[in-house]
């Protein structure tokens, strides 16, 4: 009886410590208990992504930023970006979370979604009013998209960025090209200019290919693939609605195109090394794909290169480029609201110097007086991206992004490998539509 | 009329064998000295045709923090060792020689245990380690392992097999309970204690899963999941040369301690009665 | 220290001892309460929820199980796990049978041999990964060995959506029949030689006295191997992991259960489907074990 006794209680203080010893799993609308005080001192807390680049500009303005306010302290802590997604979202549901973080637009959608963001304080950044704050950006409404959800803006941008082509001007000489006067304007152009710059072998296999598109990863078919159905009138994800137009004649087209690239003009696939890889080592003539960010990656290459705009369909309805994706800087809704009064303030200290940010770390923060500088104007490369970005939009900023971009990958893949496109098409329609109506916003 | 292959002709299909499943650590200890380009080379360079020395290995500690991971994996692995065997001897030698109340059902609980797919286990304990306070941690890491119930299972076996003569002499010698599985039990357990001491090593060495989901900081992360990174047929520069030479680091402790002590390793399987 | 009286009390001394029994065992009967038990009531529960990282769970009763069944990459994933456990099971138990009857027999090296044969269990499947995805570049050394007999240009070992899920089975195959092997063999060791001798005097010739002698003397072993060889190919997930295109690609041939409960529980965050996943899958396995040892009743593996 005793012994009976005995155990009873061995699992009973197991299971009390195993249960009592947790605190309940809050959302991350659990205010944050950080200097609550008014006028009183008031601590942020930063969270930046690991680019070491930009890491000393970053404490340069912090230290300025508080000898200037001496009642805001600042603790800010870098994370590296493989722990970036988890560690955010496990320290935001429980309650912990950073005050002011620099996040990207692809997670934004979830986020928003679950009420973590806190709309812009337009004067504790110190503008007049949101208004103005799309005016200090040079095509602001297009460029600050990104973060804005029902007329509200939600961010501050650190990096904008989106896809140009480059040339390796060696290899297209080489092929008796002149990148300036005969870079394709149209996709159909593209692929007669590709077949010059390809080169094979004895047996036929390719050694160098003339262009390729990225194969390896689900998130370039939101934003290479739907930017390319876009130019042609048409958008694959609606992220107002939270559905999927799949099984449409504008994605047929762009779908067959890259069917022809790898199966009938053969001109390159997903069975070959990754376009960038060999774009930097000297393998491939021609990549769409790269940022502002792969110019330095070139420049240690000894790669020749120029910048191009995308190509367009002969058919095209819009003048698009690829899609637009940035990182913003966002408030926890959940902090104290004096906390986020500071925290927009740090936000736009550390927007602050446009052209030290460009120069010294690659990052775009298309601030207007900076874009109407000489020492923009000057540079090489930034006038064809700013453009481009203009006329583009930014991906589907929508939960369950990845999802969605994996379910369309594999679709793709289907179609490579041969299956009826009408059908795979179709499946991928309710696949996709499924996900969405899981991951919408209730 | 017996037929018999001569031990000649056994001799030759068994080197074949060996030789087929020898070759790709073979080959990776082999590519581990070669230069980038001659890991792809065709025809096949079995051996390196430029002798690289142990500049791929130098390459693979700047490469990743190859010296963290191994001590993350040796604290890890030694910690589960200790804790499995000691534990496990413990356990097998109280469901051996007692019987009390409930023996029977804790037993087939644990291992119950051995049945449960880990898949199962790794979104609730993700969890739980939050709740702990445990993510990321090295805490998070080793403790949901720490013990095996195979181990148990091993331990009861052998636990059966000493003499109950031992300890009543003992018991009537004065000694306690405790001492008695200390200074009589555990020794007599203890060519159990290295078979299982390996097996458990192996385990814990190679385990994947957990730690990838556990950790996210490269402080505390294993070799297993760091090594992923070379996985990755996309990264800018390929370093499939670096790769095997610090996959051959990786597999060298287990390899080194099973030459050593695979005796022990085989009575393990053998004497914890799979037999029936 | 107990004083133990060693005449009248003695039923009262057996059981005050019998408590050390339940001592001994606590902590890994806890632990296994705590660290397996405890997550696996929980993990049953959270499939009945919706929860991501960004949200506590919120019940949601069947409807996880109501999606699953017409979610595509999951019935997709049901059959890559059946047919990644059919090829890893019935061919790995024959050959590791016949790799374990040949290491019996006594010629010359048999234990070097019989170690290099062994080395494919060491390497972590990590390493495993890295070392097959060169041997198996479309035009790697897999690819000049089969060049030997076949005139073919390239082979897409990993890219293909018919070949990859079949490279998956062979490199599991490698890692594990050593493994299986020297089960066999110690159960081989088991068997009295006078039996096999008594058998041969008869006149039996070596398959006869290995088919009606030795395989059902191998009955528990036979049984054990071909148990826990399908728990573990259930359970596949570290090799699609590292290995293939994209984490189950290409397209979706080589998304394994495991894998997919990875895929929904810790790259989408949808934990309450990765559970839902999770629960099917032990079900599965489950309902399988159980089949199998209840079809191997006479030579069940006893647990005294």
């Amino acid at each position: 009886m005793r012994q009976k006794l005995m155990i009873l209680v061995s699992l009973l203080t197991v299971f009390a410590l195993t249960f009592g010893g947790c605190a309940p799993v809050q959302t991350g609308g659990a205010a944050a208990p950080s200097g609550e005080q008014a006028a009183a001192p008031v601590t942020v807390k930063l969270w930046m992504h690991n680019h070491p680049p930009r890491l000393p500009l970053d404490e340069a303005i912090l230290a300025q930023f508080q000898k200037d306010n001496p009642n805001i302290k600042v603790e800010s802590t870098v994370i590296p970006d493989q722990e970036w997604d988890t560690k955010l979202a496990t320290a935001l549901a429980s309650g912990s979370g950073p005050d002011l973080f620099n996040q990207a637009t692809f997670a934004i959608g979830e986020f928003q979604k679950q009420g973590i963001l806190a709309p812009i304080d337009a004067k504790a950044a110190g503008y007049a009013d949101q208004a103005a704050v799309y005016n200090a950006y040079e095509s602001g409404n297009a460029l600050l998209a990104g973060a804005t959800f029902d007329d509200m803006l939600y961010g501050l941008p650190t990096e904008l960025s989106a896809y140009a082509c480059y040339t390796n001007d060696d290899l297209w000489k080489a092929a008796g090209l002149d990148p300036a006067k005969d870079f394709p304007k149209t996709w159909e152009a593209l692929k007669d200019v590709a077949e010059k710059l390809t080169v094979r072998d004895a047996n036929g296999a390719i050694t160098q290919r003339g262009f390729d598109f990225k194969w390896d990863a689900g998130i370039f078919m939101l934003l290479i693939f739907n930017a390319m159905v876009q130019q042609l009138g048409g958008n694959m994800i609606d992220e107002t609605t939270y559905t999927a137009h799949i099984n449409t004649p504008e994605v047929k087209q762009v779908m067959q195109y890259y069917y022809d690239w790898v199966n009938t003009w053969k001109l390159g696939g997903p069975q070959y090394t990754s376009n960038r890889a060999d774009f930097l080592a000297g393998k491939l003539a021609t990549d769409c794909d790269f940022g502002n960010w792969g110019a330095p990656q070139m420049v240690d290459a000894k790669i020749n290169f120029s910048i191009h705009k995308q190509p367009r369909f002969a058919n095209a309805k819009n003048d698009n480029g690829m899609a637009n994706y940035a990182y913003f800087f966002m408030v926890n809704s959940g902090a104290a609201p004096e906390v986020q009064q500071a925290a927009w303030k740090l936000a736009s200290a550390l927007t602050s110097q446009p052209g030290e940010y460009l120069d010294k770390a690659g990052l775009f923060q298309a601030k207007a007086d900076f874009v109407a500088s000489d020492a923009f104007k000057n540079n090489k490369i930034m006038p064809v991206f700013l453009e481009e970005m203009g006329l583009s939009t930014y991906h589907p900023r929508i939960a369950g992004f990845f999802e969605v971009a994996d379910a369309l990958m594999r679709a793709r893949d289907r179609v490579l490998n041969g299956e009826n496109m009408d059908t795979v098409l179709a499946e991928a329609e309710t696949e996709v539509n499924d996900i969405l109506a899981k991951a919408k916003p209730q | 009329m017996h037929k018999q292959l001569t031990p000649v002709l056994l001799f030759c299909i068994a080197l074949i064998v060996a030789v087929i499943f020898f070759f790709p650590l073979f080959f990776m200890v082999s590519s581990s000295f070669k230069a980038e380009n001659e890991i792809f080379a065709a025809p096949p360079h079995w051996l390196p045709h430029e002798f690289q020395g142990l500049r791929q290995y130098q390459t693979g500690f700047q490469a990743i923090p190859l010296v963290r991971f191994f001590f993350n994996s040796t604290l890890m692995a030694s910690i589960d060792v200790a804790v499995t065997v000691f534990f496990s001897a413990m356990a097998g030698y109280g469901f051996a020689k007692f019987n009390f109340r409930g023996r029977r059902w804790m037993f087939y609980f644990v291992l119950a245990t051995i049945a449960v797919p880990f898949q199962i286990l790794i979104v609730p304990l993700f969890v739980q380690m939050r709740r702990f306070g445990w993510d990321d941690t090295y805490a998070g890491l080793i403790v949901p392992g720490i013990m095996n119930a195979f181990g148990v299972l091993m331990m009861r076996q052998f636990a059966y097999g000493i003499p109950d003569e031992l300890l009543d002499a003992a018991r009537i010698d004065g000694a306690g309970e405790p001492r008695i599985f200390w200074q009589v039990v555990f020794p007599l357990l203890s060519s159990a204690s290295a078979s299982l001491a390996i097996i458990i090593f192996l385990f814990s060495w190679n385990n994947f899963l957990w730690p990838l989901i556990v950790i996210r900081n490269e402080l505390y992360q294993t070799l297993p999941v760091g090594l992923t990174v070379f996985t990755q047929p996309h990264t800018t520069q390929p370093q499939w040369a670096v790769a095997m030479a610090v996959s051959t680091l990786a597999t060298l402790p287990v390899a080194v301690l099973f030459l050593f002590f695979q005796r022990y390793f085989v009575e393990g399987l053998v004497l914890s009665g799979l037999k029936g | 220290m107990a004083n133990p009286s060693t005449k009248g009390s003695k039923s009262g001394f057996v059981a005050r001892r019998q408590w050390w029994g339940l001592f001994f065992v606590l902590p890994t009967v806890v632990f296994f309460l705590v660290f397996f038990l405890y997550p696996m009531i929980t993990g049953i529960y959270y499939s009945f929820t919706d929860f991501t990282l960004l949200k506590p769970p919120t019940w949601v009763g069947l409807q996880n199980y109501q999606d699953l069944v017409k979610d595509r990459l999951f019935l997709t994933s049901i059959g890559v796990t059946l047919g990644f456990v059919l090829g890893s099971t019935l061919p790995v138990w024959i050959v590791s049978l016949l790799a374990a009857l040949l290491f019996y027999q006594k010629f010359p090296a048999r234990e070097l041999l019989k170690l290099l044969f062994f080395s494919p269990v060491l390497p972590s499947l990590i390493v495993v990964a890295i070392v097959w995805r060169i041997l198996l570049h479309p035009n790697g050394i897999l690819t000049s060995v089969i060049r030997l007999v076949l005139h073919v240009p390239e082979i897409n070992w990993l890219d293909s959506p018919t070949l990859s899920p079949l490279s998956m089975i062979l490199i599991n195959a490698w890692t594990i029949i050593p493994f299986y092997m020297l089960i066999w063999l110690a159960g081989l060791t088991g068997i009295p030689q006078e039996l096999r001798d008594a058998a041969r005097v008869d006149g039996a010739t070596f398959s006869q006295s290995f088919l009606r002698v030795e395989l059902p003397l191998l009955g528990p072993t036979a049984v054990f191997i071909a148990a826990i060889s399908t728990i573990n190919a259930f359970q596949a997930f570290t090799l699609q992991y590292a290995i293939s295109p994209n984490r189950g690609g290409p397209i979706d041939v080589n998304t394994t259960m495991g894998l997919l409960i990875w895929k929904y529980g810790f790259q989408y965050y949808r934990m309450g489907d990765a559970a839902t996943v999770s629960v099917i899958l032990f079900a599965i396995i489950m309902i399988v074990t159980i089949i199998q040892l209840a079809l191997s009743r006479g030579d069940q593996y006893s647990l005294n």
